[in-house]
């Protein structure tokens, strides 16, 4: 369907050009006559001539070889040394002596005003002061118009104020006044936007034609006009195979890169450096982003060498250009999110009923009373006679002389507010001197949480600032700082509650949120979980997070002789991060006015620790560019990286607070415990890179990395790890020449290399170590500390090698409008450190070696067409579209697991396999829930009429798990797989009148997922139930025999593992959606201003899934570093919101 | 350009950057480090992490369910839990994995460590060797859980490493095994000074401990055939009387009346200066370290209740046993069931009858919960007999993690109850004055036991066969041990060592619907729910809701099965009788 709508955009609207311009001529004549070749122009396009054959000499021999060249260009080749002149109107030529044809133009001119043509002559070359060839020259609304030749030249006749249209193929047009000048000098700029767009690599940059590993580069264009939480978010969809997931909805949520799928067991993520530097991208200012280039394979992540082995996010901040204006920038962004796939709240006897139902169906009896039941019904029927709370004197409700409750609340309404606001405000100042560039900027951000009672707040403040300066000619000096503050405040938790985003599911809706008088908060305390979160957190003390983040880089290049440049950057990242949980004591207000309050959440305390890491890297490196017998062009490339991080934290514990309300360690009774945990490790490489071209046609590179790590042992830190990788620009062929009008460019590239992974769980696992433990226990009064015996050293680790083969094709076609690329690849992650299978009598964990191999098969796609419609209305209207698919899936190919047993990996297994029993629907009796017994008797003695019922697979009559292995898995088979297939995008964009529209559309083709959540099953015992209307409507009862859910009880034993609870994990999710404004020029000059923009902005506002209603797709977007899906938290954390924001863009 | 040359010619200094990596955790010790300068402090803190792995008591603190002893006894008989314990019944099957079963040798590693380079201190001989003697208390108690759990299992006294060839090797015989602990646990005793603080292995624990061993594999071996029974019983003789020795202080604690005595020594916050406890596992609230017996016991989700078999054992307050006695009568309900009995009866269940022993009841009914429902499940009770051992009213809240109630590990009344079986059956001195007529004195029960009781007809079935001279009197004193020590997580252990395991295949009853208690409709709802047809027969806990009978394989269920999966690893492992 997508694909589909694609090419009906891409063919139905065809730019409607003057026939002359864009008739494109190839001619081949060799020694023909004129006339000869004016037949051949004559049948080979709609061109007729007209002449008198007598005055023009057409038998006259000629050579002429012109390829795609207007027919201005041809005729001038053709009459270039003759005194002929030749006309074009439409597709009629007139062809005539030179003096003749002064004659016509003075007899025209005469009868209007006197002609004045003026000659004007120029050069046209490229940015490097190549001449351009066979560039067309019009006179700017009239046919009147030449090509340059072969030194670029070009001499034209024109009005004396004509304005010159300049144009070729891969060059941004341009258009130059003549007025009062005859000599041009003019400078074609190369169309970044197609073929000669220059690409940000590892350790400098590289033109995309001359590529030849997976690269791919965005403009922070994408980023810098969204009201976007954080760069991240803006980049998902951006890259196939770039695939980004966040843990939680959570402004602040952890985000993980991932570029082509599963890495390593031991985990591995991309890569991210901004300006060279590993950085965390939630901490830049999406603003502040000039372009990000992915690279995704060996070759092209070589010079990384050990955190590159997953590929290399590189993003660019912006900075200033020499000669550049003062620019300022002012942007603003008002954004409201709400959750997006919340449930609603269930009617509060529907609830009690339900529960009770199941209760019963459960072996129990009713666990309310009906007379709890009655009350809340009457409450219902008349809440102003019927209070929600009240002195319970009969002890049927909770306890006699305690509140009993009849209320009827919706928690999710009363959990979450309506939005949650944010706000953004940025500033920027950009421009340079003749030396000197600077860039500097300003950002803030306000995110209000979602939380009604208690209110979390996320407030970020940054600065950054790029300097740069030529202080003599072979010495550039640059000075980078980027500081961040971020202040979070949330309630604390303190009353041994889960996360409160889990325990609003499970709220009795029976508890109001206030007592009767309306400012006390009803349930603060309560038996068996019963209780009112609302309360809880509103009251709550605070748990406050303060992260600073300081960021200082100072470079240097050096410019030695000509093509040969040496660089150096050191950098130093302090980030400090001061936690503090406050545990308050709360009380709540007792029925009898005499009673005094009741305290929760005693002793009160207060936890906090104090991080300061320290990040330390240092890079030194120089390239040699240069030629051999002017074709052959070199690039050098050379350097050596160091990288060291210490991690520092100090955490004290400490309770009985002198005042409840200063969460002071030293105020208070007694410390709890006290901890100082640490860690370090460095890497160093030197890294060499060749680079090698034939006329930008055969394209070589050569890498190489020779690593160090300090998390192996003496003598096996260091490995080499080489990569090679190839292009060949077959557009540039000359056998290519037919295929070229339709297809303008190609190149095939393949690569091949290996990168060393450093990723394993703990630093020093070569020594024997022992730690310190705070234990649960008590001696003396006091908690136990102690020292936990020796690990295991693992002294015989290394390296675990990453593999690549990249085989792939980019290609422009249809005037450039049509570009893409094709990449396939196969990452084998080899030598991967697993624990070995030892008996259990080592008494230890651990016992680790290079003993396990992955490998992982993909392939990514990436379409786009640009182009534009030239007068739509009396503007151009511009659109692209953007297509992106990728897919990978991995297999472990080598794994120390000799029994195979599934509670591990195992060789053949491909990652992300669901082993599962297969549904045989519902047990329909009580004589068959008799028999089940026995035959399911696994999983539970008690069966009843709309359990499930196990299909048998094995040879045993009974449903079994086997001996829980491969080869004897009972009767359970793979059902799924829980790896993402076929991940895709699509971005739409269009632009008229200063309006631009975007869309980016990003979805999951396949992918099987399993809800073990509560949330899915709903019932799941009284204190840990989630259910909603929708659990009830749909589960089993004699009534509904065709129900979704089994017979509502509180047993898993229905709840295995099985197809029919198989969630259908693919979706499509429009991510983005951003329409903006800019004013126009008059309008924002009158007001002093260069440029105004307004946007307004909605992220992830719909989606189409099979999903589980109450479950974000996104939330299955979280994998575990090492492939698999971790969704057991699902429904516990932050909800994913929809957002709409508005804001705008003023540039002065 | 002569500034250029400088400028390469400092950078090319730079780059001359040393290729080594000397990181260091700088969180974490050494191995060779932490010995070479491990002071007493040191030493202490190592063996601190051997407490929460093995001494039991309530279970971890901040647990919610009501703990580790109580949840052992539901494997046996005497106390029933309202879902049935697959150990219990027999129906547990061979683990695949060595997750959650004793088949973890954590324990033994790191005693071992420490035995091979504790001498590296530079502390004196009486420093290593105190804690040396904790160490190998420790290892000592580990083995004796393994051999407990699966018979022979290899006997190792060094650090395993990834390349050793012992990894592999099989199963060593428990004759071997126990006959090491044996030396272990002496050596220890040697080793540790005597008790200063009761929440700390001290030379008084050991000795317990010893004493515990030697009656289990003494007696295990008696029953099962296995030679050298007499050397353990004798050990276990006189461990226990090495203690009895004034010198070391330990005496029955009094309470505040006999009446309430038992009960008291159960509810305490603190046994340090209780005269009674040898080693205790505390709990504290106030450092977020409490516990959650006494809640969950009332009102908590998983209902427990002890079984009527146990509750016939208490003999009546005539001394003779509870069916012979004419203070009683047969088919009684529950409250008159409880009555006249052995004292520590009322102090170990609830009687609903108001007065001193209802301790929450109070005239209530007990709640079977999912049958009979109270609003908060007060009472909350699987069999009908609710437990208050270890129960504080004071703890009920609907807060959790509040109890202050501290565990007995060792208490001086196991130790009467160890020598008192060891002289029965060796045919020495059980010291009745001193040991089990002492435990009844305590609460007030004066029938005392006679070196020739009379038979009751009900212990002879229980127990047919009884090896040591006077068959009588060695039952006599297995059902003081299952009076005194219930809910203390020994039951199954006995059962094991006597080869009683058929008394885990009976079914399980629990009281007698006292009509008094319940609406007649309650009444009909429970009948149903325990196929009761004669409303006085005791329910039947079980046969309802679970269709497999109880069962015990002899020899099978006398031992565990040893991971499917570590078998698989090493063939040299062979699997127990019955789990093939």
């Amino acid at each position: 369907m997508i694909l589909i709508l694609l090419f009906v955009v891409v063919f139905q609207i065809q730019a409607e050009q003057s026939y002359s311009q864009s008739t494109k001529i190839s001619l081949d004549m060799k020694n023909t006559t004129i006339e000869k070749v004016l037949q051949t122009i004559e049948e080979k396009s709609d061109f007729y001539f007209l002449y008198n054959s007598r005055l023009v000499n057409v038998d006259r021999k000629v050579s002429v070889r012109v390829k795609n060249a207007s027919i201005a260009a041809v005729l001038e080749r053709l009459f270039k040394s003759q005194d002929i002149s030749y006309e074009v109107k439409g597709t009629q030529i007139i062809l005539s002596p030179a003096e003749m044809h002064e004659e016509i133009l003075a007899a025209r001119t005469d009868a209007q005003q006197p002609p004045a043509y003026k000659s004007v002559t120029g050069k046209i070359t490229d940015e490097r002061g190549e001449p351009v060839i066979g560039a067309n020259i019009i006179e700017k609304g009239t046919t009147n118009g030449t090509v340059s030749d072969t030194d670029g030249d070009f001499s034209l006749q024109v009005l004396p104020d004509a304005v010159l249209h300049i144009s070729y193929i891969g060059y941004l047009p341009q258009e130059t006044a003549t007025a009062g000048k005859t000599r041009f000098q003019i400078i074609l700029q190369e169309d970044t936007k197609a073929l000669q767009e220059v690409v940000v690599v590892g350790y400098g940059v590289q033109k995309k034609v001359n590529l030849t590993g997976a690269v791919q580069m965005v403009d922070g264009e994408i980023l810098n006009d969204r009201p976007l939480v954080n760069a991240a978010k803006g980049l998902q969809g951006a890259i196939p195979n770039l695939n980004i997931s966040f843990k939680t909805g959570d402004p602040t949520s952890e985000t993980k890169f991932n570029i082509r799928g599963a890495t390593s067991l031991n985990g591995g993520s991309a890569l991210v450096l901004v300006d060279g530097v590993e950085t965390d991208l939630n901490l830049i200012n999406p603003q502040d982003i000039e372009s990000v280039s992915v690279l995704k394979d060996a070759a092209s992540a070589a010079v990384y060498g050990p955190r590159g082995s997953f590929g290399v996010i590189l993003v660019t901040t912006k900075r200033g250009k020499l000669n550049q204006k003062l620019q300022i920038n002012y942007n603003n962004n008002f954004s409201w999110s709400s959750p997006s796939r919340l449930p609603k709240g269930m009617q509060a006897d529907r609830w009690l009923e339900a529960i009770n139902q199941a209760n019963i169906n459960n072996g129990g009896g009713a666990y309310f009373s009906q007379e709890q039941i009655d009350a809340v019904k009457k409450h219902i029927a008349d809440p102003q006679n019927n209070p929600s709370a009240f002195l319970d004197t009969t002890g049927k409700f909770t306890k006699a002389g305690q509140w009993g409750y009849a209320g009827n609340t919706d928690w999710f309404k009363e959990f979450y507010d309506d939005a949650a606001f944010m706000q953004q405000h940025n500033a920027s100042l950009t421009g340079g001197s003749e030396k000197s560039t600077y860039y500097g900027s300003i950002g803030y951000k306000g995110q209000d949480g979602l939380f009604r009672y208690g209110k979390d707040t996320y407030k970020r403040f940054n600065i950054a600032f790029n300097f740069s300066t030529q202080i003599t000619d072979w010495l550039q000096f640059s000075f980078n700082t980027k500081l961040n503050n971020s202040d979070k405040n949330v309630p604390s938790n303190n009353f041994g509650m889960g996360s409160p985003y889990y325990e609003v599911y499970r709220m009795f809706p029976h508890i109001p949120i206030y007592l009767p008088n309306g400012k006390d908060f009803a349930g603060l305390q309560g038996d068996n979980f019963n209780y009112n979160i609302a309360g809880r957190m509103a009251l709550a003390g605070r748990t406050t997070t303060a992260d600073k983040d300081f960021w200082y880089t100072g470079g240097f290049t050096l410019t030695p002789v000509k093509g040969l440049s040496i660089k150096g950057d050191y950098t130093q990242n302090y980030w400090f991060r001061t936690h503090r949980e406050h545990k308050k004591t709360i009380y709540q207000i007792e029925p009898r006015p005499e009673a005094a309050p009741t305290a929760v959440g005693t002793p009160n305390g207060v936890w906090q620790y104090r991080t300061s890491d320290e990040y330390r890297a240092m890079n030194l490196w120089g390239e040699y560019d240069f030629s051999l017998a002017e074709n052959h062009h070199f690039k050098l490339m050379t350097g050596y990286n160091d990288e060291r991080k210490d991690y520092n934290r100090l955490e004290i514990e400490s309770q009985g607070l002198v005042s409840n309300d200063l969460p002071n360690g030293g105020l208070a009774e007694r410390f709890i415990n006290v901890k100082e945990p640490g860690d370090a490790w460095a890497v160093k490489g030197i890294f060499y890179r060749i680079n090698y071209d034939y006329l930008s046609k055969y394209l070589l590179e050569i890498n190489g990395r020779y690593d160090g790590s300090s998390k192996y042992p003496k003598g096996k830190q260091w490995g080499f790890f080489p990569s090679v990788s190839a292009g060949w620009r077959i557009s540039e062929e000359s056998f290519y020449e037919p295929i070229r009008p339709a297809v303008e460019y190609l190149k095939m590239r393949v690569s091949y290399g290996d990168l060393g992974n450093q990723v394993v769980d703990n630093n020093f696992q070569y020594l024997g170590m022992l730690s310190s433990g705070t234990y649960n226990y008590v001696i003396n009064s006091t908690i136990l500390k102690g020292i936990n015996p020796s690990t295991l050293a693992s002294t015989n680790i290394t390296w675990e090698r990453v593999n690549t083969i990249n085989a792939g094709f980019d290609f422009a076609a249809l005037n450039n409008r049509l570009s893409g690329a094709f990449d396939y690849y196969v990452r084998r992650t080899k030598d991967m450190v697993i624990s070995k299978a030892y008996p259990a009598v080592l008494g230890s964990t651990g016992g680790k070696e290079n003993l396990a191999d992955m490998r992982t098969n993909g392939w990514e796609l990436m379409l786009t067409w640009n182009d534009k419609i030239v007068d739509l209305g009396g503007s151009p209207l511009t659109y692209g579209v953007g297509l992106g698919i990728s897919d990978a899936f991995s297999e472990i190919t080598r794994y120390n697991n000799p029994t195979r047993s599934l509670a591990d990996h195992y060789e053949g297994k491909r990652l992300g396999e669901i082993w599962g029993y297969v549904t045989d629907g519902f047990i329909a009796d009580e004589a068959e829930a008799q028999k089940m017994v026995d035959i399911q008797g696994r999983f539970s003695k008690t069966w009843l009429p709309g359990d499930i019922r196990y299909k048998n697979l094995d040879d045993d009559p009974k449903i079994t798990d086997g001996v829980n292995t491969v080869d004897n898995p009972g009767d359970r088979k793979i059902i799924g797989n829980s790896t993402p297939r076929y991940r895709y995008s699509i971005n739409l964009n269009t632009g008229w009148k200063g309006f631009d529209l975007r869309a980016i559309f990003e979805g999951v083709g396949k992918r099987d997922i399993w809800l073990s959540d509560n949330l899915f099953w709903g019932y799941s015992g009284i204190w840990w139930a989630s259910i909603t209307d929708y659990h009830v409507d749909r589960s089993w009862s004699k009534e509904n025999i065709h129900a979704y859910y089994p017979v509502p009880t509180f047993s898993n034993r229905s709840r295995q593992i099985q197809t029919k609870y198989l969630q259908n994990g693919a979706y499509l999710r429009l991510r983005d959606v951003t329409l903006s404004y800019t004013l126009p020029a008059t309008v924002s000059k009158k007001m002093d201003l260069s440029q105004i923009r307004l946007f307004a902005s909605g992220q992830n506002l719909w989606e189409a899934t099979k999903m589980f209603k109450y479950i974000d797709p996104d939330i299955t977007g979280k994998d575990k570093n090492n492939g698999e899906p971790e969704l057991s938290d699902a429904g516990r954390v932050y909800p994913f919101s929809r957002t709409f924001s508005f804001g705008l863009s003023v540039t002065f | 350009m002569k500034k250029i040359n400088r400028f390469i010619l400092v950078l090319s200094v730079l780059a001359f950057i040393g290729c080594d990596f000397n990181e260091l955790p700088t969180d974490k010790l050494e191995k060779g480090r932490f010995f070479k300068t491990a002071n007493a402090s040191a030493l202490e803190q190592y063996c601190n992490w051997f407490y929460p792995k093995l001494i039991t008591g309530h279970g971890a603190p901040q647990d919610y369910t009501m703990g580790g002893m109580l949840n052992l006894d539901a494997n046996a008989d005497q106390m029933l839990s309202w879902e049935k314990n697959d150990v219990a019944f027999g129906h547990h099957v061979a683990p695949t994995d060595k997750k959650n079963t004793p088949w973890n040798w954590e324990v033994i590693r790191a005693c071992n460590d420490f035995i091979q380079n504790y001498q590296l201190s530079p502390e004196s001989e009486a420093i290593k060797n105190r804690y040396l003697g904790e160490v190998l208390f420790f290892k000592s108690m580990d083995y004796f859980n393994k051999v407990k759990t699966y018979g022979d299992v290899p006997w190792y006294e060094t650090v395993l490493e990834p390349g050793s060839e012992d990894l592999y090797k099989g199963r060593d015989s428990r004759v071997m095994v126990m006959d090491n602990v044996l030396r272990d646990i002496n050596l220890a005793i040697q080793y540790l000074p005597k008790k200063t603080l009761v929440s700390r292995v001290s030379k008084d624990a050991a000795i317990a401990l010893k004493a515990r061993i030697c009656l289990f594999e003494g007696t295990f071996r008696r029953y099962h055939n296995i030679e050298g029974d007499v050397k353990f019983l004798e050990e276990a003789y006189n461990a226990a009387g090495e203690l009895m020795k004034p010198e070391y202080g330990y005496r029955l604690f009094a309470g505040s009346k006999p009446a309430k005595s038992y009960y008291e020594l159960f509810i305490q916050a603190n046994y340090q200066d209780n005269p009674e406890v040898i080693l205790s596992k505390e709990y504290d609230p106030k450092i977020g370290k409490g516990n959650n017996v006494s809640r969950q016991m009332a009102a908590g989700e998983t209902p427990i209740g002890m079984s009527r078999e146990c509750m016939e054992n208490y003999l009546s307050i005539d001394g003779k046993p509870y069916a012979a006695s004419p203070l009683h009568s047969k088919g009684e309900g529950l409250i008159r069931e409880l009555k006249d009995r052995d004292p520590r009866l009322l102090q170990t269940v609830a009687t609903p009858e108001p007065g001193e022993f209802t301790y929450y009841l109070n005239g209530n009914r007990p709640a079977i919960q999912k049958v009979v429902g109270e609003k908060d499940n007060k009472g909350s009770c699987a069999t009908g007999y609710a437990i208050v051992k270890y129960f504080n009213p004071a703890e009920v809240a609907s807060d959790h993690h509040i109890g202050t109630v501290d565990a007995p590990i060792f208490r001086y009344a196991e130790i009467l109850l160890i020598r008192a079986e060891a002289g029965a059956e060796l045919g020495k001195d059980p010291e009745l004055d001193k040991t089990v007529n002492a435990l009844r004195a305590r609460v007030g029960f004066n029938v005392n036991l006679t070196t020739s009781p009379g038979s009751d007809a009900r212990l002879a079935d229980q127990f047919p066969t009884i090896k040591g001279s006077n068959a009588d009197l060695i039952r006599e004193i297995r059902r003081e041990r299952g009076v005194e020590l219930f809910g203390e997580g020994v039951r199954r252990d006995d059962l094991m060592r006597w080869a009683a395991g058929h008394l885990l295949a009976r079914k399980r009853y629990g009281m007698i619907i006292d009509q008094t208690l319940y609406t007649p409709s309650e009444v009909g709802a429970l009948k149903k729910a325990f196929n009761v047809s004669d409303i006085s027969q005791p329910i039947d806990i079980y046969s309802s809701r679970v269709s497999s009978p109880p069962i015990f394989e002899d020899p099978k269920h006398y031992l565990f099965a040893i991971p499917i999966n570590e078998i698989a690893l090493n063939p040299k492992l062979t699997q127990n009788t019955g789990w093939e």
